[in-house]
């Protein structure tokens, strides 16, 4: 692998991270703000589900294309 | 629109602690915004989201050849910006959806979300109210019976708009359902609490 790759996979991880704190940070907001029977838990697990969707569809393609 | 005008709240529930509500005060309306007021960012959001959609296609159409080289990094690239755009659509999501108003029986509570972790509450006494007025302007508002509702008062003001912020007697709270009924009610609490305090 070489230099340039390691560096973009570098800034990757980087964002994934800060993308990961402040999801991090909305769970905390809901779970402190929310109110009896409103729609946020549905709503924060659609939203979970379509982040998890991206990152598995992302790495998995990612992940296999390496092998080939 | 019952899911964005709530009545008859347990003020006792551990998620009103914040509101600091006073000994035997009930809540009487939940209101939330309405949804259309969320429309512009829902339409920003498909646009952002089909834009690098277009930039591949006509990228396909123009170069093919050099298309495939590249494709782990585009993969990459793509899931990225998908992932910002999701966080920044539920970030928005949040900020319209936790700005909620409270009528009680002594109060009105504006609880306006402001980005992340920080939010604002603005309360007014129903006996500063010295009148509420309904404003829709255009075919949306009207078609989906949702507005402004500016609340004239005797204590300082929190309208947004620059002509009316901080001027005396202005508490404007956008976009909220049926504004006709709640500006009826509010009326009709500070007339009740009015001929209460008078026997």
């Amino acid at each position: 692998m070489s230099l340039s790759n390691v560096i973009i996979l570098a800034v990757y991880a980087g964002f994934l991270l800060m993308i990961l704190i402040i999801n991090l940070l909305y769970f905390f907001q809901v779970f402190k703000y929310r109110l009896p029977g409103d729609a946020s838990i549905p709503i924060l697990i659609i939203h979970l589900a379509l982040i998890l969707t991206i990152l598995v569809v992302s790495s998995l393609y990612l992940g296999i294309s390496s092998l080939l | 629109m019952s899911h964005l005008i709530e009545e008859e709240v347990d003020a006792n529930d551990q998620a009103f602690l914040y509101l600091n509500l006073h000994a035997d005060e009930q809540i009487l309306f939940v209101v939330r915004h309405h949804w259309a007021g969320f429309l512009a960012t829902i339409g920003l959001f498909l646009a952002m989201f089909v834009f690098p959609l277009l930039i591949i296609f006509v990228g396909k159409l123009i170069a093919a050849n050099q298309f495939s080289q590249y494709y782990s990094f585009l993969v990459m690239g793509l899931s990225g910006y998908y992932l910002f755009l999701l966080t920044f659509l539920f970030g928005s999501w949040l900020d319209f959806y936790y700005d909620v108003i409270f009528i009680t029986g002594e109060r009105i509570l504006n609880v306006n979300q402001k980005g992340l972790l920080a939010r604002e509450i603005s309360e007014l006494s129903l006996e500063q109210v010295q009148n509420v007025s309904a404003q829709m302007e255009g075919f949306l508002r009207s078609y989906f019976n949702y507005g402004n509702l500016i609340i004239e008062t005797a204590g300082k003001g929190t309208s947004e708009d620059p002509a009316q912020h901080g001027l005396q007697g202005y508490f404007n709270i956008n976009d909220i359902p049926d504004p006709n009924r709640i500006a009826r009610v509010i009326l009709e609490l500070r007339r009740r609490n009015a001929d209460e305090d008078n026997i």
